[in-house]
């Protein structure tokens, strides 16, 4: 003890211990400043994937939607980047590159019962075909997970549901017709005369036919009464392609009234007019185009349309809202394609007060020995096709069509999907999940 | 005259102590020098991870505020030009008007961008400043058309590249990003069907 405290007193070395110690202590801090520099360096990276990762996913998901609408999956299929049908509760997975290091892996179920699948997603719709979508994305190892619910309504069917004659209340047809393989239909009575000739007979419920006389294959009994989509007139008011008229060609812009004054071809595009007569005159689309004509109805029947009111009793002729092809006019689309000339009649309902103060509105078209290639869809008119030994190629659905001497009608399967959209599937809730999934061989669980 | 030094310090005599305190300032001057050189080099690699870091959150509120737009607005006012500077993140967009949207891919994937004076609402590059950790940059945008070969049309969904850039003026000036910090996603049209 006592040399331990004289070899300390005397201080020999003492200086380089110290500067050891201070050394270690230099080292330590050292150590601890670039352990800390370097996780904080680590950590930044592992953000940056992070919100890269999440931004894959999301485009993961993205995509998957985007195929679930275009290639329009059955319910007991999925999508990869093509339509699959893997085993039943299996999903369909593929990954793809987002660019840069980043990509994305996303799984799609079948069609899923309302309320199963994605069960802790909001929003859960009762109604649609519902898939659960599950997508990961990944940057240099940092994975984020996303999934969503999404849900189909059925489709819009097209503007025609039978393919030929529809008339909602009542579909007259006598005197020797021919509808060379054409279907008539309606709600409540089809009205036919004696040699008239066509396919098949459509009755909704509670529907009947005087079909005496006729020639057919049989009946089709709708589940459920005949509907219309609205007619999609929505804008055109505005946006149309109405320049192209001018007043030698029978149109006044300030009123929207076409009055043709000589036979018109109308490049492609849409064209609203307040009322519109032919005056005996041809109308086709310059070849090549699709022509969709709107007859408006006055702005107490559909505000916003611009078009005049009809005093009671109406004046104007033709009524404002109305559709009139005298003796002589006819539509002649290039190789008869009915789909070239879309004609839409909005009218007003045929039970209102615009019905009781104008009457009912009505679309003509009297021709001899002429022909129509067109679609004619006027949900609330009456629409007579009177014409001599004049041919019609088509189809037309009002709400009480009127066909009558020998004339002549064929359905033009161009119209058969006129008008017809598939169920787009819609994002219905959002979730971010564990990065992993819970249960192997269970993409969805972990959400 | 190195063997009587030998003989002196064996002996514990005088001058010892001078000398232990030259080595010893000798070995504290390294060693702090030494500390220093550690704690630059630590400031730079804070520096650069705080820019990184700024830069990914810029992205990442950008990629969402434009995520959230109409399908129609997600598009360039006007068509920006390639740069000559690598370092510029207009370097990736080729003459034939595409943008390169994988920049590290052999062969290097491009494609049309979308750009629409009418309805577009995204200018290619706008200016950014973070008022907490008092850093600036720019923000370069380019949409991109999505061409999808199972599905008929080239145009089936718009991809947004976001290039994220820090001005280097200022405190920590030198600690540049050496790349800007790239955010991808990909937006569809939600009415396509």
């Amino acid at each position: 003890m006592l040399k331990l405290r004289q070899r300390l007193s005397q201080e020999d070395g003492i200086a380089l211990a110290v500067v050891s110690g201070v050394l270690l202590v230099i080292s330590l801090l050292a150590a601890a400043v670039i352990s800390e520099a370097t996780q904080s360096s680590q950590d930044t990276t592992r953000d940056r994937n992070s919100v890269r990762a999440l931004a894959a996913a999301q485009a993961g998901l993205a995509m998957a939607n985007y195929r679930i609408n275009k290639l329009h999956p059955a319910d007991n299929q999925c999508v990869t980047n093509v339509v699959s049908a893997p085993n039943s509760g299996s999903d369909c997975a593929i990954t793809e590159s987002v660019g840069n290091g980043a990509s994305y892996t996303y799984y799609v179920t079948q069609k899923i019962a309302a309320g199963s699948g994605c069960q802790n997603l909001p929003g859960t719709p009762a109604t649609g075909t519902q898939r659960c979508i599950t997508a990961t994305g990944t940057v240099n190892g940092v994975v984020r997970r996303l999934q969503i619910r999404v849900s189909a309504l059925p489709g819009t069917p097209p503007y025609l549901p039978i393919h030929g004659f529809l008339g909602l209340d009542y579909v007259y047809a006598k005197n020797n017709m021919n509808f060379n393989g054409a279907d008539l239909g309606s709600n409540r009575l089809v009205d036919l005369g004696n040699n008239d000739i066509f396919a098949y007979l459509q009755l909704a419920p509670g529907a009947s036919c005087n079909c005496s006389g006729a020639t057919y294959s049989g009946t089709v009994n709708n589940p459920s009464a005949f509907t219309l989509q609205p007619v999609p007139i929505a804008n055109t008011e505005s946006a149309n392609n109405n320049g192209v008229l001018g007043l030698g060609d029978g149109y006044t812009a300030a009123t929207r009234s076409l009055i043709m004054t000589h036979d018109l071809t109308l490049p492609a595009g849409d064209y609203n007019f307040c009322r519109m007569d032919f005056g005996g005159h041809n109308l086709s689309p310059a070849p090549g185009a699709q022509i969709r004509i709107f007859i408006d109805a006055p702005a107490s029947v559909r505000p916003g349309s611009g078009c005049l009111d009809n005093t009671k009793p109406p004046t104007a002729s033709p009524m404002w809202g109305e559709l009139h092809g005298d003796n002589a006019a006819s539509i002649n689309a290039p190789n008869g394609t009915a789909a070239d000339v879309q004609l839409f009649v909005y009218g007003w309902p045929p039970t209102s007060s615009f019905a009781t103060d104008w009457g009912i509105n009505t679309v003509t078209f009297a021709k001899n020995d002429g022909e129509i290639d067109a679609l004619i869809f006027a949900p609330n008119s009456i629409v007579n096709l009177d014409k001599n030994n004049g041919t019609m190629k088509g189809g037309v659905a009002g709400w009480r069509t009127y066909f009558k001497n020998n004339m002549a009608f064929q359905w033009d399967n161009s119209l058969a999907d006129l008008g017809k959209k598939p169920g787009t599937a819609d994002q219905k809730g959002w979730f971010e999940c564990k990065p992993q999934p819970t249960s192997a061989g269970v993409p969805e669980s972990g959400c | 005259m190195a063997r009587r030094l030998w003989t002196r310090l064996r002996r514990g005599e005088e001058g010892m102590t001078l000398i232990e305190l030259l080595v010893a300032a000798v070995l504290v001057a390294v060693g702090v020098l030494a500390l220093f050189s550690v704690l630059d080099g630590s400031r730079h690699l804070v520096t650069t991870s705080e820019k990184n870091d700024v830069a990914a959150h810029q992205g990442e509120a950008e990629i969402e505020r434009i995520l959230a737009l109409d399908y129609s607005a997600i598009a360039l006012t006007t068509a920006p030009s390639h740069a000559a500077a690598s370092t510029d993140p207009d370097f990736y967009i080729q003459a034939s008007g595409t943008y390169q949207w994988d920049q590290g891919a052999t062969p290097k994937p491009a494609d049309p961008m979308v750009v629409d004076p009418t309805a577009g609402t995204l200018t290619h590059v706008s200016t950014w400043s973070d008022g907490q950790s008092r850093l600036g940059g720019s923000i370069y945008r380019y949409v991109t058309w999505v061409d999808d070969p199972d599905i008929a049309g080239t145009q089936d969904a718009k991809r947004v590249t976001l290039a994220v850039t820090v001005n280097n003026t200022g405190p920590g000036a030198a600690s540049n990003l050496k790349k800007p910090v790239l955010v991808s996603s990909i937006v569809i049209d939600p009415k396509a069907g």
